[in-house]
């Protein structure tokens, strides 16, 4: 029962009782042997939750998981079998994806599978896989307990996600829904060179975890083909297939010279385009635009070097798009931006489309369409479509600019955007909470929807006191540049059949957003409060007129506990901090948990308020490198027509206060 | 620092962050062990101080697992032995119900939502700016403001009340004190 504190005792402690309680709380604590605590935190960190090997890697045949055992974990063994849903085979995956009886097949969509293991929910455990090289793609496959219906069903897309970790890398996933093809949403690639894999769970069932590796064509079973002919391409969508012109390769160093290869100009007139590759039979494709080969996932085949950042894409080999048995398509959404970073000249908005199939028995068997609309097999029947009529949101905030929004039916079910906004990794997801009954008290910042895109899972929450509640910009994706396809959303499930919907913003730079857009643009709101609720002792003061020419000033750093810089600025500008000593660092928004879209959210290091008003707001004096500097440097750019204070506050005890 | 160097040095002052988050010994040990089995395995890439390292994953931690737990109220099984003052020179004019109300501030404490605890935890425990407590957090200021506002509201703190304000209040008749 919650302590009830009466009126009788309203304001009858203060700061020093609360600050005494905690230290006597604390005290009254015995604190554990610290060789106990030592030997415990190595044990979890070795832990190998529950082991339950599958199958070594050299015993791929004889792979499979007891589906008796992984229903027991969910249900304490007394339950019916079936929590983990059979895959069922339907007309794109005619092999059925995922798991059949509780077992992850042994080869599935090109892919081998190497090793699987069961995994509690809420724990970790420890995949080692010593005949792995580290050099070689391998790929993680996870499946969670699929509820057979009713309230919790719609929650599943929103809970249950996989992070696998490395002494390399790491990588989360989504569960598999039995119903999904494979692709990069779907996988993680994670890379170890002591062929170590910490796998935790942090979906509410049992899941089991995968793991597969590339094997050769020969080493794949062939299954026979029985090609289904294409659909009709809708209106207006360009195709290149066996009946065009064919024409020699010479001019693409991936395609032998001489090779019969068939190809066609397309004109981007649309911001975005969408390209989709189709295979109905075993075969390879390449297909190139402007002689770049977008059918590779970063290996080094000739004419491109391998990349510094490879990523992998199961259905990329060798730079082809593969189909080992089952139809195969793989649809990438393309900017002029993007287009323009692999090297491409967009000045005319021409580009030629090259397509070279091997290996097919049929010649119906390939098909590239290409279009302005977005079209693809990403925008399904049950695709999301974008909004263009988004006047819930601002159409500029904190450096950024809408591109649209999408209304996501609250059933907790993924399901692909029809335009992936720009690029998978600058985008910035934004919820309109306002008709959102957050409930259980603010502090829970529930989630209400997921963002999923090939490389990354992320929630989509609702603050009551933040102006732009949570945006939300997947992190550290430097593959996803590459990786241009595949975001889907998801808004948790809910009774009242009301949509979720959630704006995409692209950033914009510093020179180009309209600080001064008036209603139409959103930054930090007039008069933002500078707390005020520390014990600090205001130290400094810098404004316009102490600045040097160039706009810079060194200036020393009061030595107390703790400083803080508080800024008011108004007009235009934007300013850059960092320690005087170059070794320390500097100090950029990137990453730091400050105001939302300070220049959080920026393309650059610089901060900026986003906004012409005057506006005050505090930055810690510490730099990335997480240094006190004793000197700083401040340089200051624009405000021309504003104004420009710098406050620096020190923080002290009572007894050290100067 | 290597990590077991770190530990056997640093795990008291972690243990006591779990404890004053937790409220229960054994809890506490737990949290405190995950915790650090989770930075172990990010040892080599922490910059800047471990111990601040270490404490912000307990925090998130701590927050996220009593996420999933959380029904608006929590059950408090224990009841500090002693008041929470040792000051001889402030001791109040009723020391009965000055033992009974210092109980109802500790216990208080230890019943708020988790998010308001850890804030006040790092705030006056740990002292930390708000600044800091957002970025153990892995939260916005903003958060951590309208958090701390409505713990200290919860504890019927005021901010304004020095100890001299309270003794003449007390003098005086007007406080319960």
């Amino acid at each position: 029962m919650t302590p009830e504190l009466d009126d009788s005792s309203r304001d009858h402690f203060n700061r020093d009782d609360l600050q005494a309680a905690l230290k006597h709380m604390a005290q009254q604590q015995a604190v554990p042997d610290p060789h106990t605590v030592l030997a415990g935190a190595e044990a979890r960190a070795g832990s190998l939750g529950r082991r339950r090997r599958i199958l070594g890697a050299a015993a791929v045949a004889a792979a499979i998981i007891a589906v008796a055992g992984a229903s027991a974990l969910l249900n304490g063994g007394d339950e019916p079998l079936g929590q983990i849903e059979p895959a069922v085979p339907d007309d794109s995956n005619a092999d059925g994806y995922g798991i059949i009886d509780g077992e992850p097949q042994p080869f599935m969509d090109g892919l081998r599978l190497v090793d699987a293991e069961t995994i509690e929910s809420g724990r970790d455990g420890t995949i080692q896989l010593d005949d792995i090289s580290a050099d070689e793609p391998l790929y993680a496959v996870a499946w969670c307990a699929i509820p057979s219906g009713g309230d919790s069903g719609g929650d599943r897309a929103l809970q249950n996600v996989i992070t696998i970790e490395t002494s390399n890398s790491g990588a989360s996933i989504p569960c598999l829904d039995r119903s999904e093809d494979l692709n990069q949403a779907d996988v993680a690639y994670p890379v170890s060179t002591d062929g170590t894999y910490v796998v935790s769970n942090g979906s509410d069932d049992a899941a089991v975890i995968a793991f597969y590796d590339e094997p050769s064509r020969e080493d794949y079973p062939f299954p026979g083909v029985d090609p289904a002919p294409f659909r009709a391409a809708d209106p207006g969508v360009m195709v290149i297939d066996s009946t065009t012109p064919p024409g020699r390769a010479e001019d693409i160093d991936a395609i032998p010279d001489g090779s019969r290869i068939f190809r066609s100009s397309f004109s981007i007139t649309d911001e975005m385009a969408v390209l989709t590759m189709e295979l109905n039979e075993p075969g390879q494709l390449l297909v190139a635009l402007d002689g770049v080969v977008v059918t590779n996932d970063g290996e080094g085949i000739p004419g491109q070097s391998e990349d510094e950042d490879t990523w992998n894409d199961p259905r990329l080999r060798n730079g082809y798009i593969a189909a080992f048995g089952p139809p195969r398509q793989k649809t990438v959404t393309f900017s002029r931006s993007q287009l323009e970073s692999m090297g491409v000249d967009v000045d005319d908005g021409e580009f030629t489309v090259t397509a070279y199939p091997l290996g097919f028995v049929g010649d119906s068997a390939w098909r590239v369409t290409y279009s302005n609309d977005t079209q693809s097999e990403n925008a399904g029947e049950d695709s999301l479509p974008l909004q263009s009529d988004s006047s819930s949101f601002p159409n500029f905030a904190f450096g950024h600019r809408l591109i649209g929004s999408y209304e996501v039916p609250s059933d907790g079910v993924s399901r692909y955007v029809v335009r992936t906004p720009t690029a998978v990794d600058t985008t910035t997801w934004v919820v309109d909470c306002s008709g959102i009954d957050i409930g259980g008290g603010e502090w829970l910042e529930p989630k209400v929807g997921t963002v999923t895109t090939p490389v990354s899972v992320g929630d989509l929450q609702c603050l009551s006191d933040q102006g732009w509640n949570t945006p939300l910009r997947p992190y550290d994706m430097r593959e996803a540049a590459k990786s241009v396809e595949g975001t889907q959303l998801a808004a948790r499930y809910t009774d009242d059949d009301e949509p979720l919907t959630v704006a995409a913003y692209s950033p914009m730079t510093f020179e180009a957003f309209p600080f001064d857009g008036g209603a139409d643009v959103l930054g930090f709101a007039d008069g933002s409060d500078v707390g005020g609720q520390m014990k600090a002792t205001e130290l400094k003061v810098l404004t316009l007129e102490d600045l040097e020419a160039d706009g810079s000033i060194v200036f020393d750093v009061p030595d107390s506990r703790e400083n803080e810089l508080y800024f008011t600025t108004s007009g235009k500008g934007r300013f850059w901090l960092e320690s005087a000593d170059p070794s320390e660092g500097a100090l950029t928004p990137s990453g730091r948990s400050a105001y939302p879209g300070t220049a959080t959210f920026g393309l650059d290091d610089y901060w900026t308020s986003w906004t012409t008003a005057e506006v005050t707001w505090p930055i810690l004096a510490r730099t990335d490198n997480g240094a006190v500097p004793e000197r700083m440097r401040l340089r200051v750019e624009g405000y021309d027509d504003g104004t420009f204070e710098m406050r620096a506050f020190g923080e002290f005890r009572i007894d050290e206060q100067p | 620092m290597g990590f077991r160097e770190f530990v056997l040095s640093r795990s008291g002052s972690l243990y006591r962050t779990a404890a004053l988050l937790t409220h229960d010994p054994h809890d506490a040990q737990d949290l405190l062990q995950d915790s650090l089995a989770k930075a172990w395995r990010s040892w080599d890439k922490i910059e800047g101080q471990p111990e601040a390292y270490c404490r912000s994953i307990l925090v998130r931690q701590y927050i996220s697992s009593r996420r999933r737990f959380w029904h608006g109220e929590r059950p408090t099984e224990h009841l500090p032995e002693q008041p929470v003052h040792d000051r001889s020179h402030h001791a109040p004019a009723d020391p009965d119900s000055y033992v009974s109300e210092s109980i109802v501030l500790t216990d208080a404490v230890a019943a708020l939502p988790p998010r308001q605890r850890a804030v006040i935890v790092l705030r006056y425990f740990h002292d930390y700016t708000e600044l800091q407590t957002a970025e153990a957090m892995n939260t916005a200021v903003g958060t951590v403001k309208s958090q701390h506002a409505k713990a200290l509201a919860a504890l019927r703190i005021n901010e304004h009340l020095s100890d001299g304000d309270r003794d003449s209040a007390a003098a005086k008749g007007g406080g319960p004190r």
